[in-house]
């Protein structure tokens, strides 16, 4: 079929980016359950403007977003974090790469998609402006502003050897 | 960050690969003036990096199964995933009735209309004690399956047909215990439900339909699962309760 041709290859990508998004995989899984889905009844709807694998992405994105306004944020203590982190070489890479995952949670949701959108996922300012419905300016902005605070919690929250070691 | 020359959208493009070259070079010039902004980028290009490693296991990681199989299921709408059930049925109602080879070698679909059969007529037919857990304790018979078999088994509901759930017993499958579940209707006509979850992935997908005087009955596979229905019904009644169970488990 040519959904599933066209959504196999992409699904590695949507997981990582609804990662980003929710507080754990398994809720990253559920979001590319519902986008999936709702692909598949939008399958006709795509009209071949822009790339098959941004018009994913703005489902995913406003996915989240519904269910955002539907259910309350769960709690930041229960964030789990990415696990296997096992590339870096050093204590201290592994220690950083996991509280950036638990940084980005902190940020607001449009910030947070924004950056993993651009930063992560490659996609344009363009292509990122059309996938939220909003001005390219207004993505620079978030972009500016996400950036901003994540290095300024990253200051704050300078390792500590305690944190490190445990 | 500010200035006359470089704004702070042009700092954001050249962290991000945007920028036309001819301006880059303007961008780098400023930074060299300017330890904000060069903070600013540095900081963002380490995060840019960290985030992608942050992230790389999970583009690892195998997708779980059924991730897209069980959105396409769901794709279709109600009646016409009924329809395709339903053609799926008919044609083993048809292959049914003018096979002569409806006994198969162990462990194959039709061997669960024997196996529901006896059921039915053991258990189902009783009326003083043909379950061991009764309809009002449907959750704990739903834990207790899904303990006893190693999986979640959800109790389809046949309301539609007019048929109420009575309780379930464990039964023996071959490497795994197996459900049974007895259905009532108002008229007291009793179905069978048989579920097991051992079937090997070799056996024919098929569905197999045999009647036996008042006693209807119907089997096939999905997967490692293999469900068997028996009871007095039409072969109408019939075709809704396995589409209901089918749609139940997808």
């Amino acid at each position: 079929m040519k959904f599933v041709a066209n959504i196999i290859p992409q699904l590695p990508y949507l997981r990582r980016f609804a990662r980003s998004l929710t507080e754990n995989q398994a809720n990253a899984d559920d979001l590319v359950q519902c986008t999936a889905e709702k692909a598949l009844k939008m399958d006709k709807s795509f009209l071949g403007k822009g790339s098959y694998r941004a018009w994913l992405f703005t489902i995913l994105y406003r996915t989240f977003l519904d269910q955002q306004m539907r259910f309350q944020r769960l709690n930041e203590t229960s964030l789990e974090m990415v696990t296997d982190i096992s590339a870096p070489e050093t204590m201290v890479e592994r220690a950083e790469l996991r509280q950036v995952t638990i940084l980005l949670q902190k940020l607001p949701e449009e910030q947070r998609a924004t950056l993993t959108l651009v930063a992560v996922e490659g996609f344009s300012y363009e292509e990122v402006g059309k996938m939220m419905n909003v001005p390219i300016g207004t993505v620079m902005s978030r972009l500016y502003r996400a950036r901003l605070k994540l290095k300024n919690l990253m200051g704050e929250k300078k390792l500590t050897r305690l944190e490190i070691v445990t | 960050m500010s200035h006359k020359d470089v704004s702070n959208d042009e700092i954001l493009a050249y962290i991000d690969g945007a920028l036309p070259a001819d301006r880059c070079h303007v961008v780098e010039v400023y930074l060299t003036k300017n330890p904000d902004a060069r903070d600013f980028v540095a900081a963002a290009e380490r995060q840019n990096k960290m985030l992608r490693t942050a992230l790389l296991p999970i583009m690892d990681a195998p997708v779980p199964a059924g991730l897209p199989d069980a959105a396409m299921i769901q794709r279709l709408p109600r009646w016409v995933e009924l329809m395709k059930i339903a053609a799926v049925l008919l044609a083993g109602f048809v292959a049914g009735f003018y096979s002569d080879t409806l006994v198969q070698p162990k462990d194959r679909p039709s061997d669960l209309i024997a196996k529901v059969e006896l059921a039915h007529q053991i258990y189902a037919q009783d009326n003083a004690y043909p379950v061991e857990y009764w309809a009002d304790n449907q959750t704990v018979l739903q834990a207790w399956f899904s303990a006893r078999m190693d999986a979640e088994i959800k109790v389809p509901s046949f309301a539609e047909i007019g048929f109420d759930l009575v309780g379930g017993r464990l039964m023996m499958g071959t490497k795994k215990p197996a459900a049974l579940l007895v259905f009532e209707a108002d008229d007291k006509r009793r179905i069978a439900l048989y579920i097991r979850l051992d079937m090997p992935l070799t056996a024919e997908q098929k569905v197999n339909t045999q009647v036996n005087g008042k006693l209807r009955m119907t089997a096939w596979q999905e997967q490692q699962n293999g469900y068997a229905i028996s009871g007095p019904l039409t072969a109408h009644e019939m075709l809704k309760a396995a589409a209901l169970v089918k749609v139940h488990n997808s």
